[in-house]
Order: C-alpha cells, then structure tokens, then sequence
C-alpha cells in the first residue's frame, strides 16, 4: 500500500494526526511546530516501508509520542511548564494566556480552548490514551499496540484521565 | 453535547499553518532529490575507483545534508545545551523569564535566573532585532561589564559574565551574568539592564616575532594599576619576588621595559612595544591601545622545541596618555632558562571586541 506514494503524499496523509497529535502533548503551538518537523524529519531519514495505510499511522504516532516524550524529559521544558502554569494560574480569567491556538488562530471558542487546556493540565501519558482514544478513535489495544503498553494499563490509564476530566470540567 | 464530540470539535480546528507544511514539503523534496542524485551517480560510475570515492561523497553530503537540516530540538534553547554540560546543577535549577527589550537594532532577552541568597544567575542573550538589517550579531559579543541588577531592595555589589555561545541558527549569542548583591535578595521583582554590547569581536592566535630579543633593555617606571599571575612567590627569580610584594603599596610602582613610546602605538589595535630577556625572565610587552569602549585582551604563551606549551607567569598593567587619550599596557613574564627561551616560539591569542554600542536595554521581571 503507498508503495509508489511520494514523500509528499505522505507528508500531507498525516500532517494534521500528526500536528493535533503534537498539539495535544506539547505546551504550545511554537512547539508543537518544531516536533512536526521532527516527526516528518525522521521519516525522510529513514523512510520505512509500510504494509498498509494503518501501519504507516501506528509508525507516525509511535514516533510522534517518542518525539514529545524527548520533549518533556528536558528539565528547561519543565522549569518552563511550571513556570508558565504559575503565570496562567495567575491570570486564568485572561483569554488567550498559555500561547493557545486561539492565541494565534482565533478559530477556537473559548470553551474549546478551555477544554484544550484541561486536557492539556492532565499527566503526559494520560492525555496520549485521551487523544489517541477521543480524537483519533482507536481501541484500547491499537493504542497499547502504537504506545507499546498492555491494553489493560491503557485502559486504567483511560479510566482515570476520563474521572479526573470529570473533576475539572465539572458540569461546564 | 458529550466529551467526545466536545473534544473533536476543538481539535478539528488545530491544524499546522500552511508555512510550516509547504517547509517540511520542501525538505521533502530536497532529501529526494538528495537521494536521487546519490542513486544516480553511483550507478553511472560503478566500477570505477574515482567514482567509489565520489559516491562517498555525495553519500556524506547526503547524510550531512539531512541530519544537519535546522530540526530543532523543540524549543530547547542552545544556551541551554551548553549550561547542561557545564553546570548540570544550575541547568536544573533555572526558572525561565524570556522577557526582552530592543534598542539600537539589538534585542536582549533575560532568558532564565537563578536566584539563591545574595547570588544571582543570570542567562541573557542577544541577537538582532527582528526587521534589522544591520546585521550587529554574528558571533561572539561582550556586555563590556556595562549590566546591573537591582532588585528593589538590594544593591548589586559585585558582578561577572561570561559568554556561553552563539547560536547560528537563532543568531543570539548567550551569556551567565552573575551578580552578587549587599544581602540576600528579599524581593521577587527584579530589573536587568544592559548599557553597552561590544559586537564583532574577533580571536586571532598568532607568532610574536622576537627576532630582535635582547638581553638588555631600558626601564622605566609606571604605576600599575593591575597584576596577576599563577607561579607561587618562592618560585620567582628574584628580580619578581618584589612584585608580589606591591599590592598593599598604594602607589604600586614598578619598572617596566622602555623600547617603544606610546605615542608610537596604534589606538585601535595591539601593538607589541617589546620583548627582552633580563633578570631570569623573559619579558614581553603589548599596547592594547584605547580601550575605553573596546576590549582587547592577549594571552600570550610559549611553545618550546617540544611543542610543549607555557603559559605567563605573572603580568601587570597600567595606563599612559597620550593626546588626551588613555592606553592601556600589558607587560608579561615567563620564567626559564635563557637557552630554553631561546629555543622557543612565542603565541598570542589576541581577542578584540570590535565595535561599540550604546543603548538601554532593560527588563523588568518576577521570580516567584
């Protein structure tokens, strides 16, 4: 399958799962723009060879969770998170604070950037299972399969971002 | 409307800009392209001994080409590769602030601090203000000791800085200012200020010709108004051991080679105005010219027959005047035999800050 696709073709199948993968996992959208690259930089590098359209997404998650994995492991990427949250934490009825998509874009409604950045407040490999599982719609063991985790830790890892979700959004 | 048609309709809407995928398009086409000549050429010239040597060229070039394309390590700044490696400890502990200030074509950005009792660390850097085309930062600058930070309740007492690096791909050049204050820093509200960054600066290692050494000279005496060294007294020729002794003295006189005038030397560069061997040390002495908005500084060394490398002893420094204009004079000592000397070759590496400019850079900034 995409076996005469151009490296083209393939970056525009995936770009957006990718980017919105990214998105999800990453802070904000200057980020999120470097980790794309990365993500479609590896594969020209190595440029694999896929039996089908769905192994060529589970290989473009897999490297886009490890991407933002090497992301988050940076003690400046967590001096800054934590820092940045303090300041959004102090100025949370301001729309727009955390460089937001609607910062820039202005395509999102404020409860939709809410709702982003609740999920985004959730612990890293929780809102992997979340996206993973809301957005893209795969089962609990595609996700295990691309995560490399048993289906039963995705599972509970669900069940637990779905309750604390449920604690922060409350009934908005 | 239920979490996960709420969820879907927000990320329905993110989407990479349509700059950032026509770039990685372009990259696309670029490793393609790489890699179609790379097919190419080692198919035309199979066989053949040159070609071999020239598909691994092409096959290096490729590799280079694609592993150095400006992927990013996601907004992990270059300065803070560097902090890692030298200072694991201060790289965890540091607080991001990236707040900026533009003046004269030039951006200064308070990247991160650390503040910890009366100690202050501070990472700042420099670059060209976007839209300039006065292209100012393009490698090493210096902040010419012209910063301070006050923190609204402590004065800064003391200061260093030292230049970290520069990064090509985001043109700033990064530097650790760390400042010392009267007491502990009480408040969480701080203002960095810069007055004056030394661009274009330049480092040159160069022979110091000594062709004409002598082993006597004239002398005359200055009033120093520094001195350093590395050697323990006890190890000085006796002709030294007095210099170890001067700096209780307010006057700090000491005798110095007399083989050039100041007027002879060039205002805006180095000018070595002498070298002699007396008196168990080889003496060698360099104008740096006006350094009033310049930093020029030597460091010079020796090289005997063996490649082995010697550093200087001990040096002093002072000022003449000359048109109404302060230069500034180092004179150098290295201790050795006069055949060893003899036998030796002698290395500056002359670092010279460049051009000057003035402006007020300031920030003002939290730490919580």
């Amino acid at each position: 399958m995409h076996k005469e696709d151009s490296l083209e073709e393939v970056v525009r199948r995936n770009s957006d799962m990718v980017y919105r993968l990214t998105y999800s996992l990453v802070r904000n959208r200057t980020d999120a723009d470097d980790i794309y690259q990365e993500v479609f930089m590896r594969y020209f590098r190595k440029q694999p060879k896929f039996d089908s359209s769905e192994h060529e997404k589970a290989w473009m998650i897999r490297v886009t969770v490890n991407c933002c994995k090497n992301y988050w492991k940076s003690p400046w990427v967590k001096h800054r998170a934590a820092f940045h949250e303090a300041i959004v934490m102090q100025n949370k009825d301001l729309p727009g604070e955390n460089g937001t998509a609607a910062a820039s874009d202005s395509v999102t409604s404020d409860q939709d950037e809410l709702l982003i950045e609740t999920v985004r407040q959730l612990p890293e490999k929780y809102r992997v299972v979340i996206h993973l599982f809301y957005y893209e719609e795969m089962s609990v063991e595609e996700i295990g399969k691309v995560t490399g985790t048993k289906a039963s830790t995705v599972r509970t890892q669900l069940t637990r971002a779905r309750k604390m979700l449920r604690e922060r959004l409350g009934d908005r | 409307m239920m979490f996960e048609e709420r969820y879907r309709r927000a990320y329905d809407s993110i989407k990479p800009s349509q700059e950032l995928v026509c770039e990685v398009i372009r990259r696309a086409e670029e490793a393609k392209s790489l890699q179609g000549a790379d097919r190419k050429s080692t198919m035309w010239e199979t066989g053949r001994k040159r070609a071999m040597w020239a598909a691994g060229v092409l096959m290096a070039v490729l590799c280079c080409m694609v592993s150095v394309l400006p992927v990013c390590a996601a907004k992990i700044p270059a300065f803070y590769r560097v902090i890692e490696y030298l200072s694991p400890a201060l790289a965890d502990s540091l607080i991001p602030i990236e707040k900026s200030s533009s003046d004269q074509g030039i951006t200064m950005e308070v990247e991160a601090v650390n503040i910890e009792g009366n100690e202050a660390r501070i990472i700042v850097s420099v670059r060209d203000e976007e839209g300039s085309n006065l292209d100012r930062i393009h490698g090493p600058v210096d902040l010419f000791d012209s910063y301070d930070l006050s923190s609204f309740g402590s004065e800064q007492i003391v200061g260093g800085c030292s230049f970290l690096n520069y990064d090509e791909e985001t043109g700033r050049a990064s530097f650790e200012v760390t400042v010392l204050s009267s007491g502990r820093y009480q408040s969480d509200k701080f203002r960095f200020r810069v007055r004056e960054i030394l661009c274009d600066g330049s480092e040159e290692t160069r022979e110091i010709d000594l062709a004409a050494l002598g082993s006597q000279a004239d002398m005359r005496c200055v009033s120093l108004n520094g001195m350093g060294g590395i050697v323990e007294r006890d190890d000085l020729p006796d002709s030294l051991k007095a210099i170890s002794e001067i700096e209780d003295d307010p006057k700090q006189q000491w005798d110095v080679l007399d083989l050039m005038q100041v007027e002879d030397c060039a205002e805006n560069d180095f000018t070595v105005t002498g070298a002699a061997y007396t008196d168990g040390a080889l003496r060698l002495q360099i104008c740096m010219g006006n350094v009033r908005h310049a930093d020029r500084h030597v460091q010079p060394f020796l090289v005997d027959a063996a490649g082995e490398e010697q550093s200087c002893a001990f040096s002093v420094s002072w000022y003449e005047e000359t048109d109404g204009q302060s230069y500034q004079f180092y004179e150098y000592y290295f201790i050795g035999e006069p055949e060893e000397i003899e036998n030796s070759s002698v290395y500056g590496i002359f670092y010279d800050s460049g051009e000057s400019v003035e402006g007020n850079w300031e920030v003002t900034f939290r730490v919580r």
